[in-house]
């Protein structure tokens, strides 16, 4: 049975200690989100993205500093930089939406990013950074469900940023509006396939 | 407190002029995910109180200096707006009570809220009382607390705000805004229910240690019809958007090419 | 955060150079409105105004005041407006910016040239007149604050309840008489997107507007406007907006001057 637990609200088991605290020998959690106590797992249903190394962030380039360094916006509260390296020789402008990998976290609020690649013109969203991982879906399948249906070129980032180009952008972006409310739902991928059928 | 002269018989037969019984809260409505903008909010119907609260954070500490490189900072702002009273157009802007009544709440919260989570960071708490009618401080701290486990804050737990009274040797619970201008006393608090630890706490008036005791354990007793109303809004909030997601929605893009 | 908006109005610009919008909508035509009153009842009146994302609070106390010494024979009208920091994450708390006043004064013109409240009316005795404060909350900000908030204080006005003054005294107990409101008015918001105009624009679409035009009317005649940002518009489309401006009027009234509480 999934259910909805509440910030201080203590739970039986527990499978990570992800959205939980320890007081007293005994374990509760701090955010609210699903408690399936089947397996014990916690999925929180809000939340801000905290960075980790190797995740693939979608941001836009803020600054351009000294020695061809950038700065680039994540989040709100989060800034990615980019130090253009030996074998790394690329230039932007402010305003170019790149994806990027997380090379090391130097603080919630500071991340320096490796490999930038331009995505080029087109739109972005944001979405929750909670509901990302079922936006990309397990092994990518909903996501490459997505772009393989409505021929749309899409980069998703771990960070809640989105960006989309070509195909039915329209069509596309209802898919991650839904998929965001409905994170939680059971049969989501085929729900979206469905919907992107025309069904 | 107001003083004896010209004080309204405020019990009748036992009931109170609104018809409670002594310990009876006022009806509690809340909604969580009012405002669209916010990382996390709450509307907040308790007897004629309104009030609406909004959080945004953890965000990066503006100005820099106010930041704490160890832990997040919470800024809280409570204020009445101009026409939340029957009798008076309020001046916007805080006042010394309103600065008073964000400075305790912002302790009460930061009691709860997992500051070290997010160091350098604030974390904003808005809460505005659109109609008051008695108890607005603990009403925004009902709300506040929803608004911001809306937002996902890692916090111990959702705390909640009520206050007790007396009417000559009555104790009352949940004081409107005539029981809190004519009783002989007002207490109000707010409660961390999971260890029945009390995060705010103020009085005036005058009070037996007797009735000091009575009083709290009413308050610590009322958490559960309160917490109850808390955890229903976002229950619904969380399930209803579900049910919602049906439809296709706003789309936000039109077809290129 | 805003380098995102760059991307953001890059795209809408390139949306809209092409007659489209992101919500689907005509150029020309406005978001879903909705609009609840009396819901604050400690007010005199009140209405809360939803316009797509965009939600606004306006609330009425009628006080006992003084007349100016200039109209001695009126009571006053005072629009104030307060851009709630919980509305937008860019909103801070403090004293009113120039954004926020603005908004009440246009507001507040609109109707205060149509005459919509007769403050001759207002008076009471000498030296004694009702004083209408009409306050504005942006509760939530998802552009075009000036149309959604002249409804939310027309529909206020339009809800407002007397208190009775007897004797030199004010009872809120009894307040069955209407504020007598003469006519609407309603404003139109317009904003130039390259090199194209739509009507009441997004927060997202405020972003890449280079300029703002506000036409307020009352049905028949052109009662206040204002022409915000630094960009510019032509006598053609000024003229063009002011009569698009009046076609709507029609439309607006109707939902601002429902009757139902």
């Amino acid at each position: 049975m999934r259910e909805i637990i509440f910030p201080g609200q203590s739970v039986e088991r527990t499978a990570s200690r992800e959205g939980t605290y320890m007081e007293g020998g005994k374990v509760y959690s701090k955010i609210i989100g699903l408690y399936d106590d089947s397996n014990g797992n916690i999925i929180s249903l809000e939340g801000a993205w905290r960075p980790r190394m190797g995740e693939k962030v979608v941001g836009v380039v803020s600054e351009i500093g000294r020695k061809d360094t950038y700065k680039v916006v994540l989040s709100t509260n989060t800034e990615g930089i980019i130090i253009s390296g030996r074998y790394e020789r690329f230039r932007f402008k402010v305003g170019d939406v790149i994806e990027a990998s997380i090379a090391r976290v130097e603080s919630e609020s500071s991340v320096v990013l490796e490999r930038p690649k331009p995505l080029g013109d087109g739109m972005i969203i944001e979405i929750k950074p909670t509901k990302v991982p079922r936006v990309i879906g397990k092994g990518n399948t909903m996501i490459d469900q997505i772009a393989n249906l409505t021929k749309c070129r899409i980069s998703v980032g771990m960070n809640g940023l989105v960006w989309l180009n070509d195909g039915d952008l329209r069509l596309a972006v209802s898919a991650l509006r839904r998929i965001e409310r409905e994170a939680h739902t059971s049969g989501l991928t085929e729900k979206i396939k469905k919907m992107l059928n025309g069904e | 407190m107001a003083s004896a002269k010209n004080k309204p018989e405020l019990l009748k037969n036992g009931k109170r002029l609104d018809g409670r019984d002594l310990m009876e809260l006022r009806p509690i409505r809340i909604e969580a995910g009012v405002i669209k903008n916010a990382d996390g909010s709450a509307y907040l119907e308790w007897g004629n109180n309104r009030v609406i609260a909004a959080v945004y954070g953890p965000m990066e500490a503006q100005p820099k200096h106010s930041a704490d490189p160890a832990r997040a900072v919470i800024k809280c702002r409570y204020q009445m707006a101009p026409f939340s009273g029957l009798a008076d157009h309020g001046r916007t802007g805080p006042n010394r009570r309103a600065t008073e009544i964000s400075k305790v709440t912002r302790e009460a919260f930061e009691n709860v809220v997992l500051l070290n989570e997010f160091p350098g960071t604030e974390i904003n708490v808005y809460i505005e009382i659109l109609q008051s009618d008695g108890g607005t401080r603990a009403a925004g701290i009902t709300a506040a607390s929803v608004a911001l486990a809306n937002a996902g804050i890692p916090m111990k737990d959702m705390i909640y705000a009520v206050s007790f009274g007396k009417i000559g040797d009555k104790l009352i619970l949940d004081l409107n805004m005539l029981e809190d201008n004519y009783s002989d006393c007002d207490m109000p608090m707010a409660i961390s229910p999971k260890s029945g630890d009390i995060l705010l706490l103020q009085m005036d008036g005058n009070l037996t240690m007797e009735e000091l005791k009575t009083g709290i354990q009413q308050v610590i007793n009322a958490g559960k019809t309160i917490s109850a109303a808390q955890q229903d809004a976002l229950k619904r909030f969380y399930t209803e958007k579900q049910q919602a997601g049906s439809g296709e929605g706003r789309s936000e893009a039109e077809t290129t090419g | 955060m805003e380098a995102i908006d760059i991307v953001k109005s890059n795209y809408i610009r390139e949306l809209i150079n092409k007659g489209q919008r992101q919500d689907s909508r005509d150029l020309l035509s406005f978001r879903d409105i909705s609009i609840k009153r009396g819901i604050i009842q400690n007010a005199e009146g009140s209405a809360q105004v939803e316009l797509g994302d965009t939600k606004i609070l306006a609330g009425v106390k009628v006080m006992l005041g003084s007349p100016m010494e200039d109209t001695p024979e009126q009571g006053n009208q005072i629009v104030s407006a307060e851009y709630w920091p919980g509305a937008a994450r860019e909103f801070e708390p403090g004293p009113p910016s120039p954004e926020a006043i603005e908004l009440a004064r246009v507001v507040d013109r609109g109707i205060r040239a149509a005459n919509c409240i007769n403050l001759e009316s207002l008076y009471l005795e000498e030296g004694k007149c009702w004083d209408v404060y009409v306050d504005v909350y942006v509760l939530n900000h998802d552009g075009n604050l000036i149309d959604a908030s002249s409804m939310a204080v027309m529909a206020a006005l339009m809800d407002t309840r007397m208190p009775k003054y007897e004797n030199g005294v004010v009872n809120r107990e009894d307040r069955t008489n209407k504020l007598k409101v003469n006519g609407v008015v309603a404003t139109t918001t317009f904003a130039k997107i390259g090199d194209r105009i739509v009507l009441d624009p997004t927060g997202d679409e405020e972003n890449a507007m280079s300029a703002r035009l506000t036409v307020a009317n009352d049905g028949k005649l052109i009662r206040a406007m204002q022409k915000g940002k630094s960009g510019s518009f032509n006598i053609d489309e000024v003229e063009e907006l002011s009569r698009i401006s009046l076609e709507k009027h029609a439309e607006l009234k109707k939902i601002i001057g429902s009757e139902q509480r």
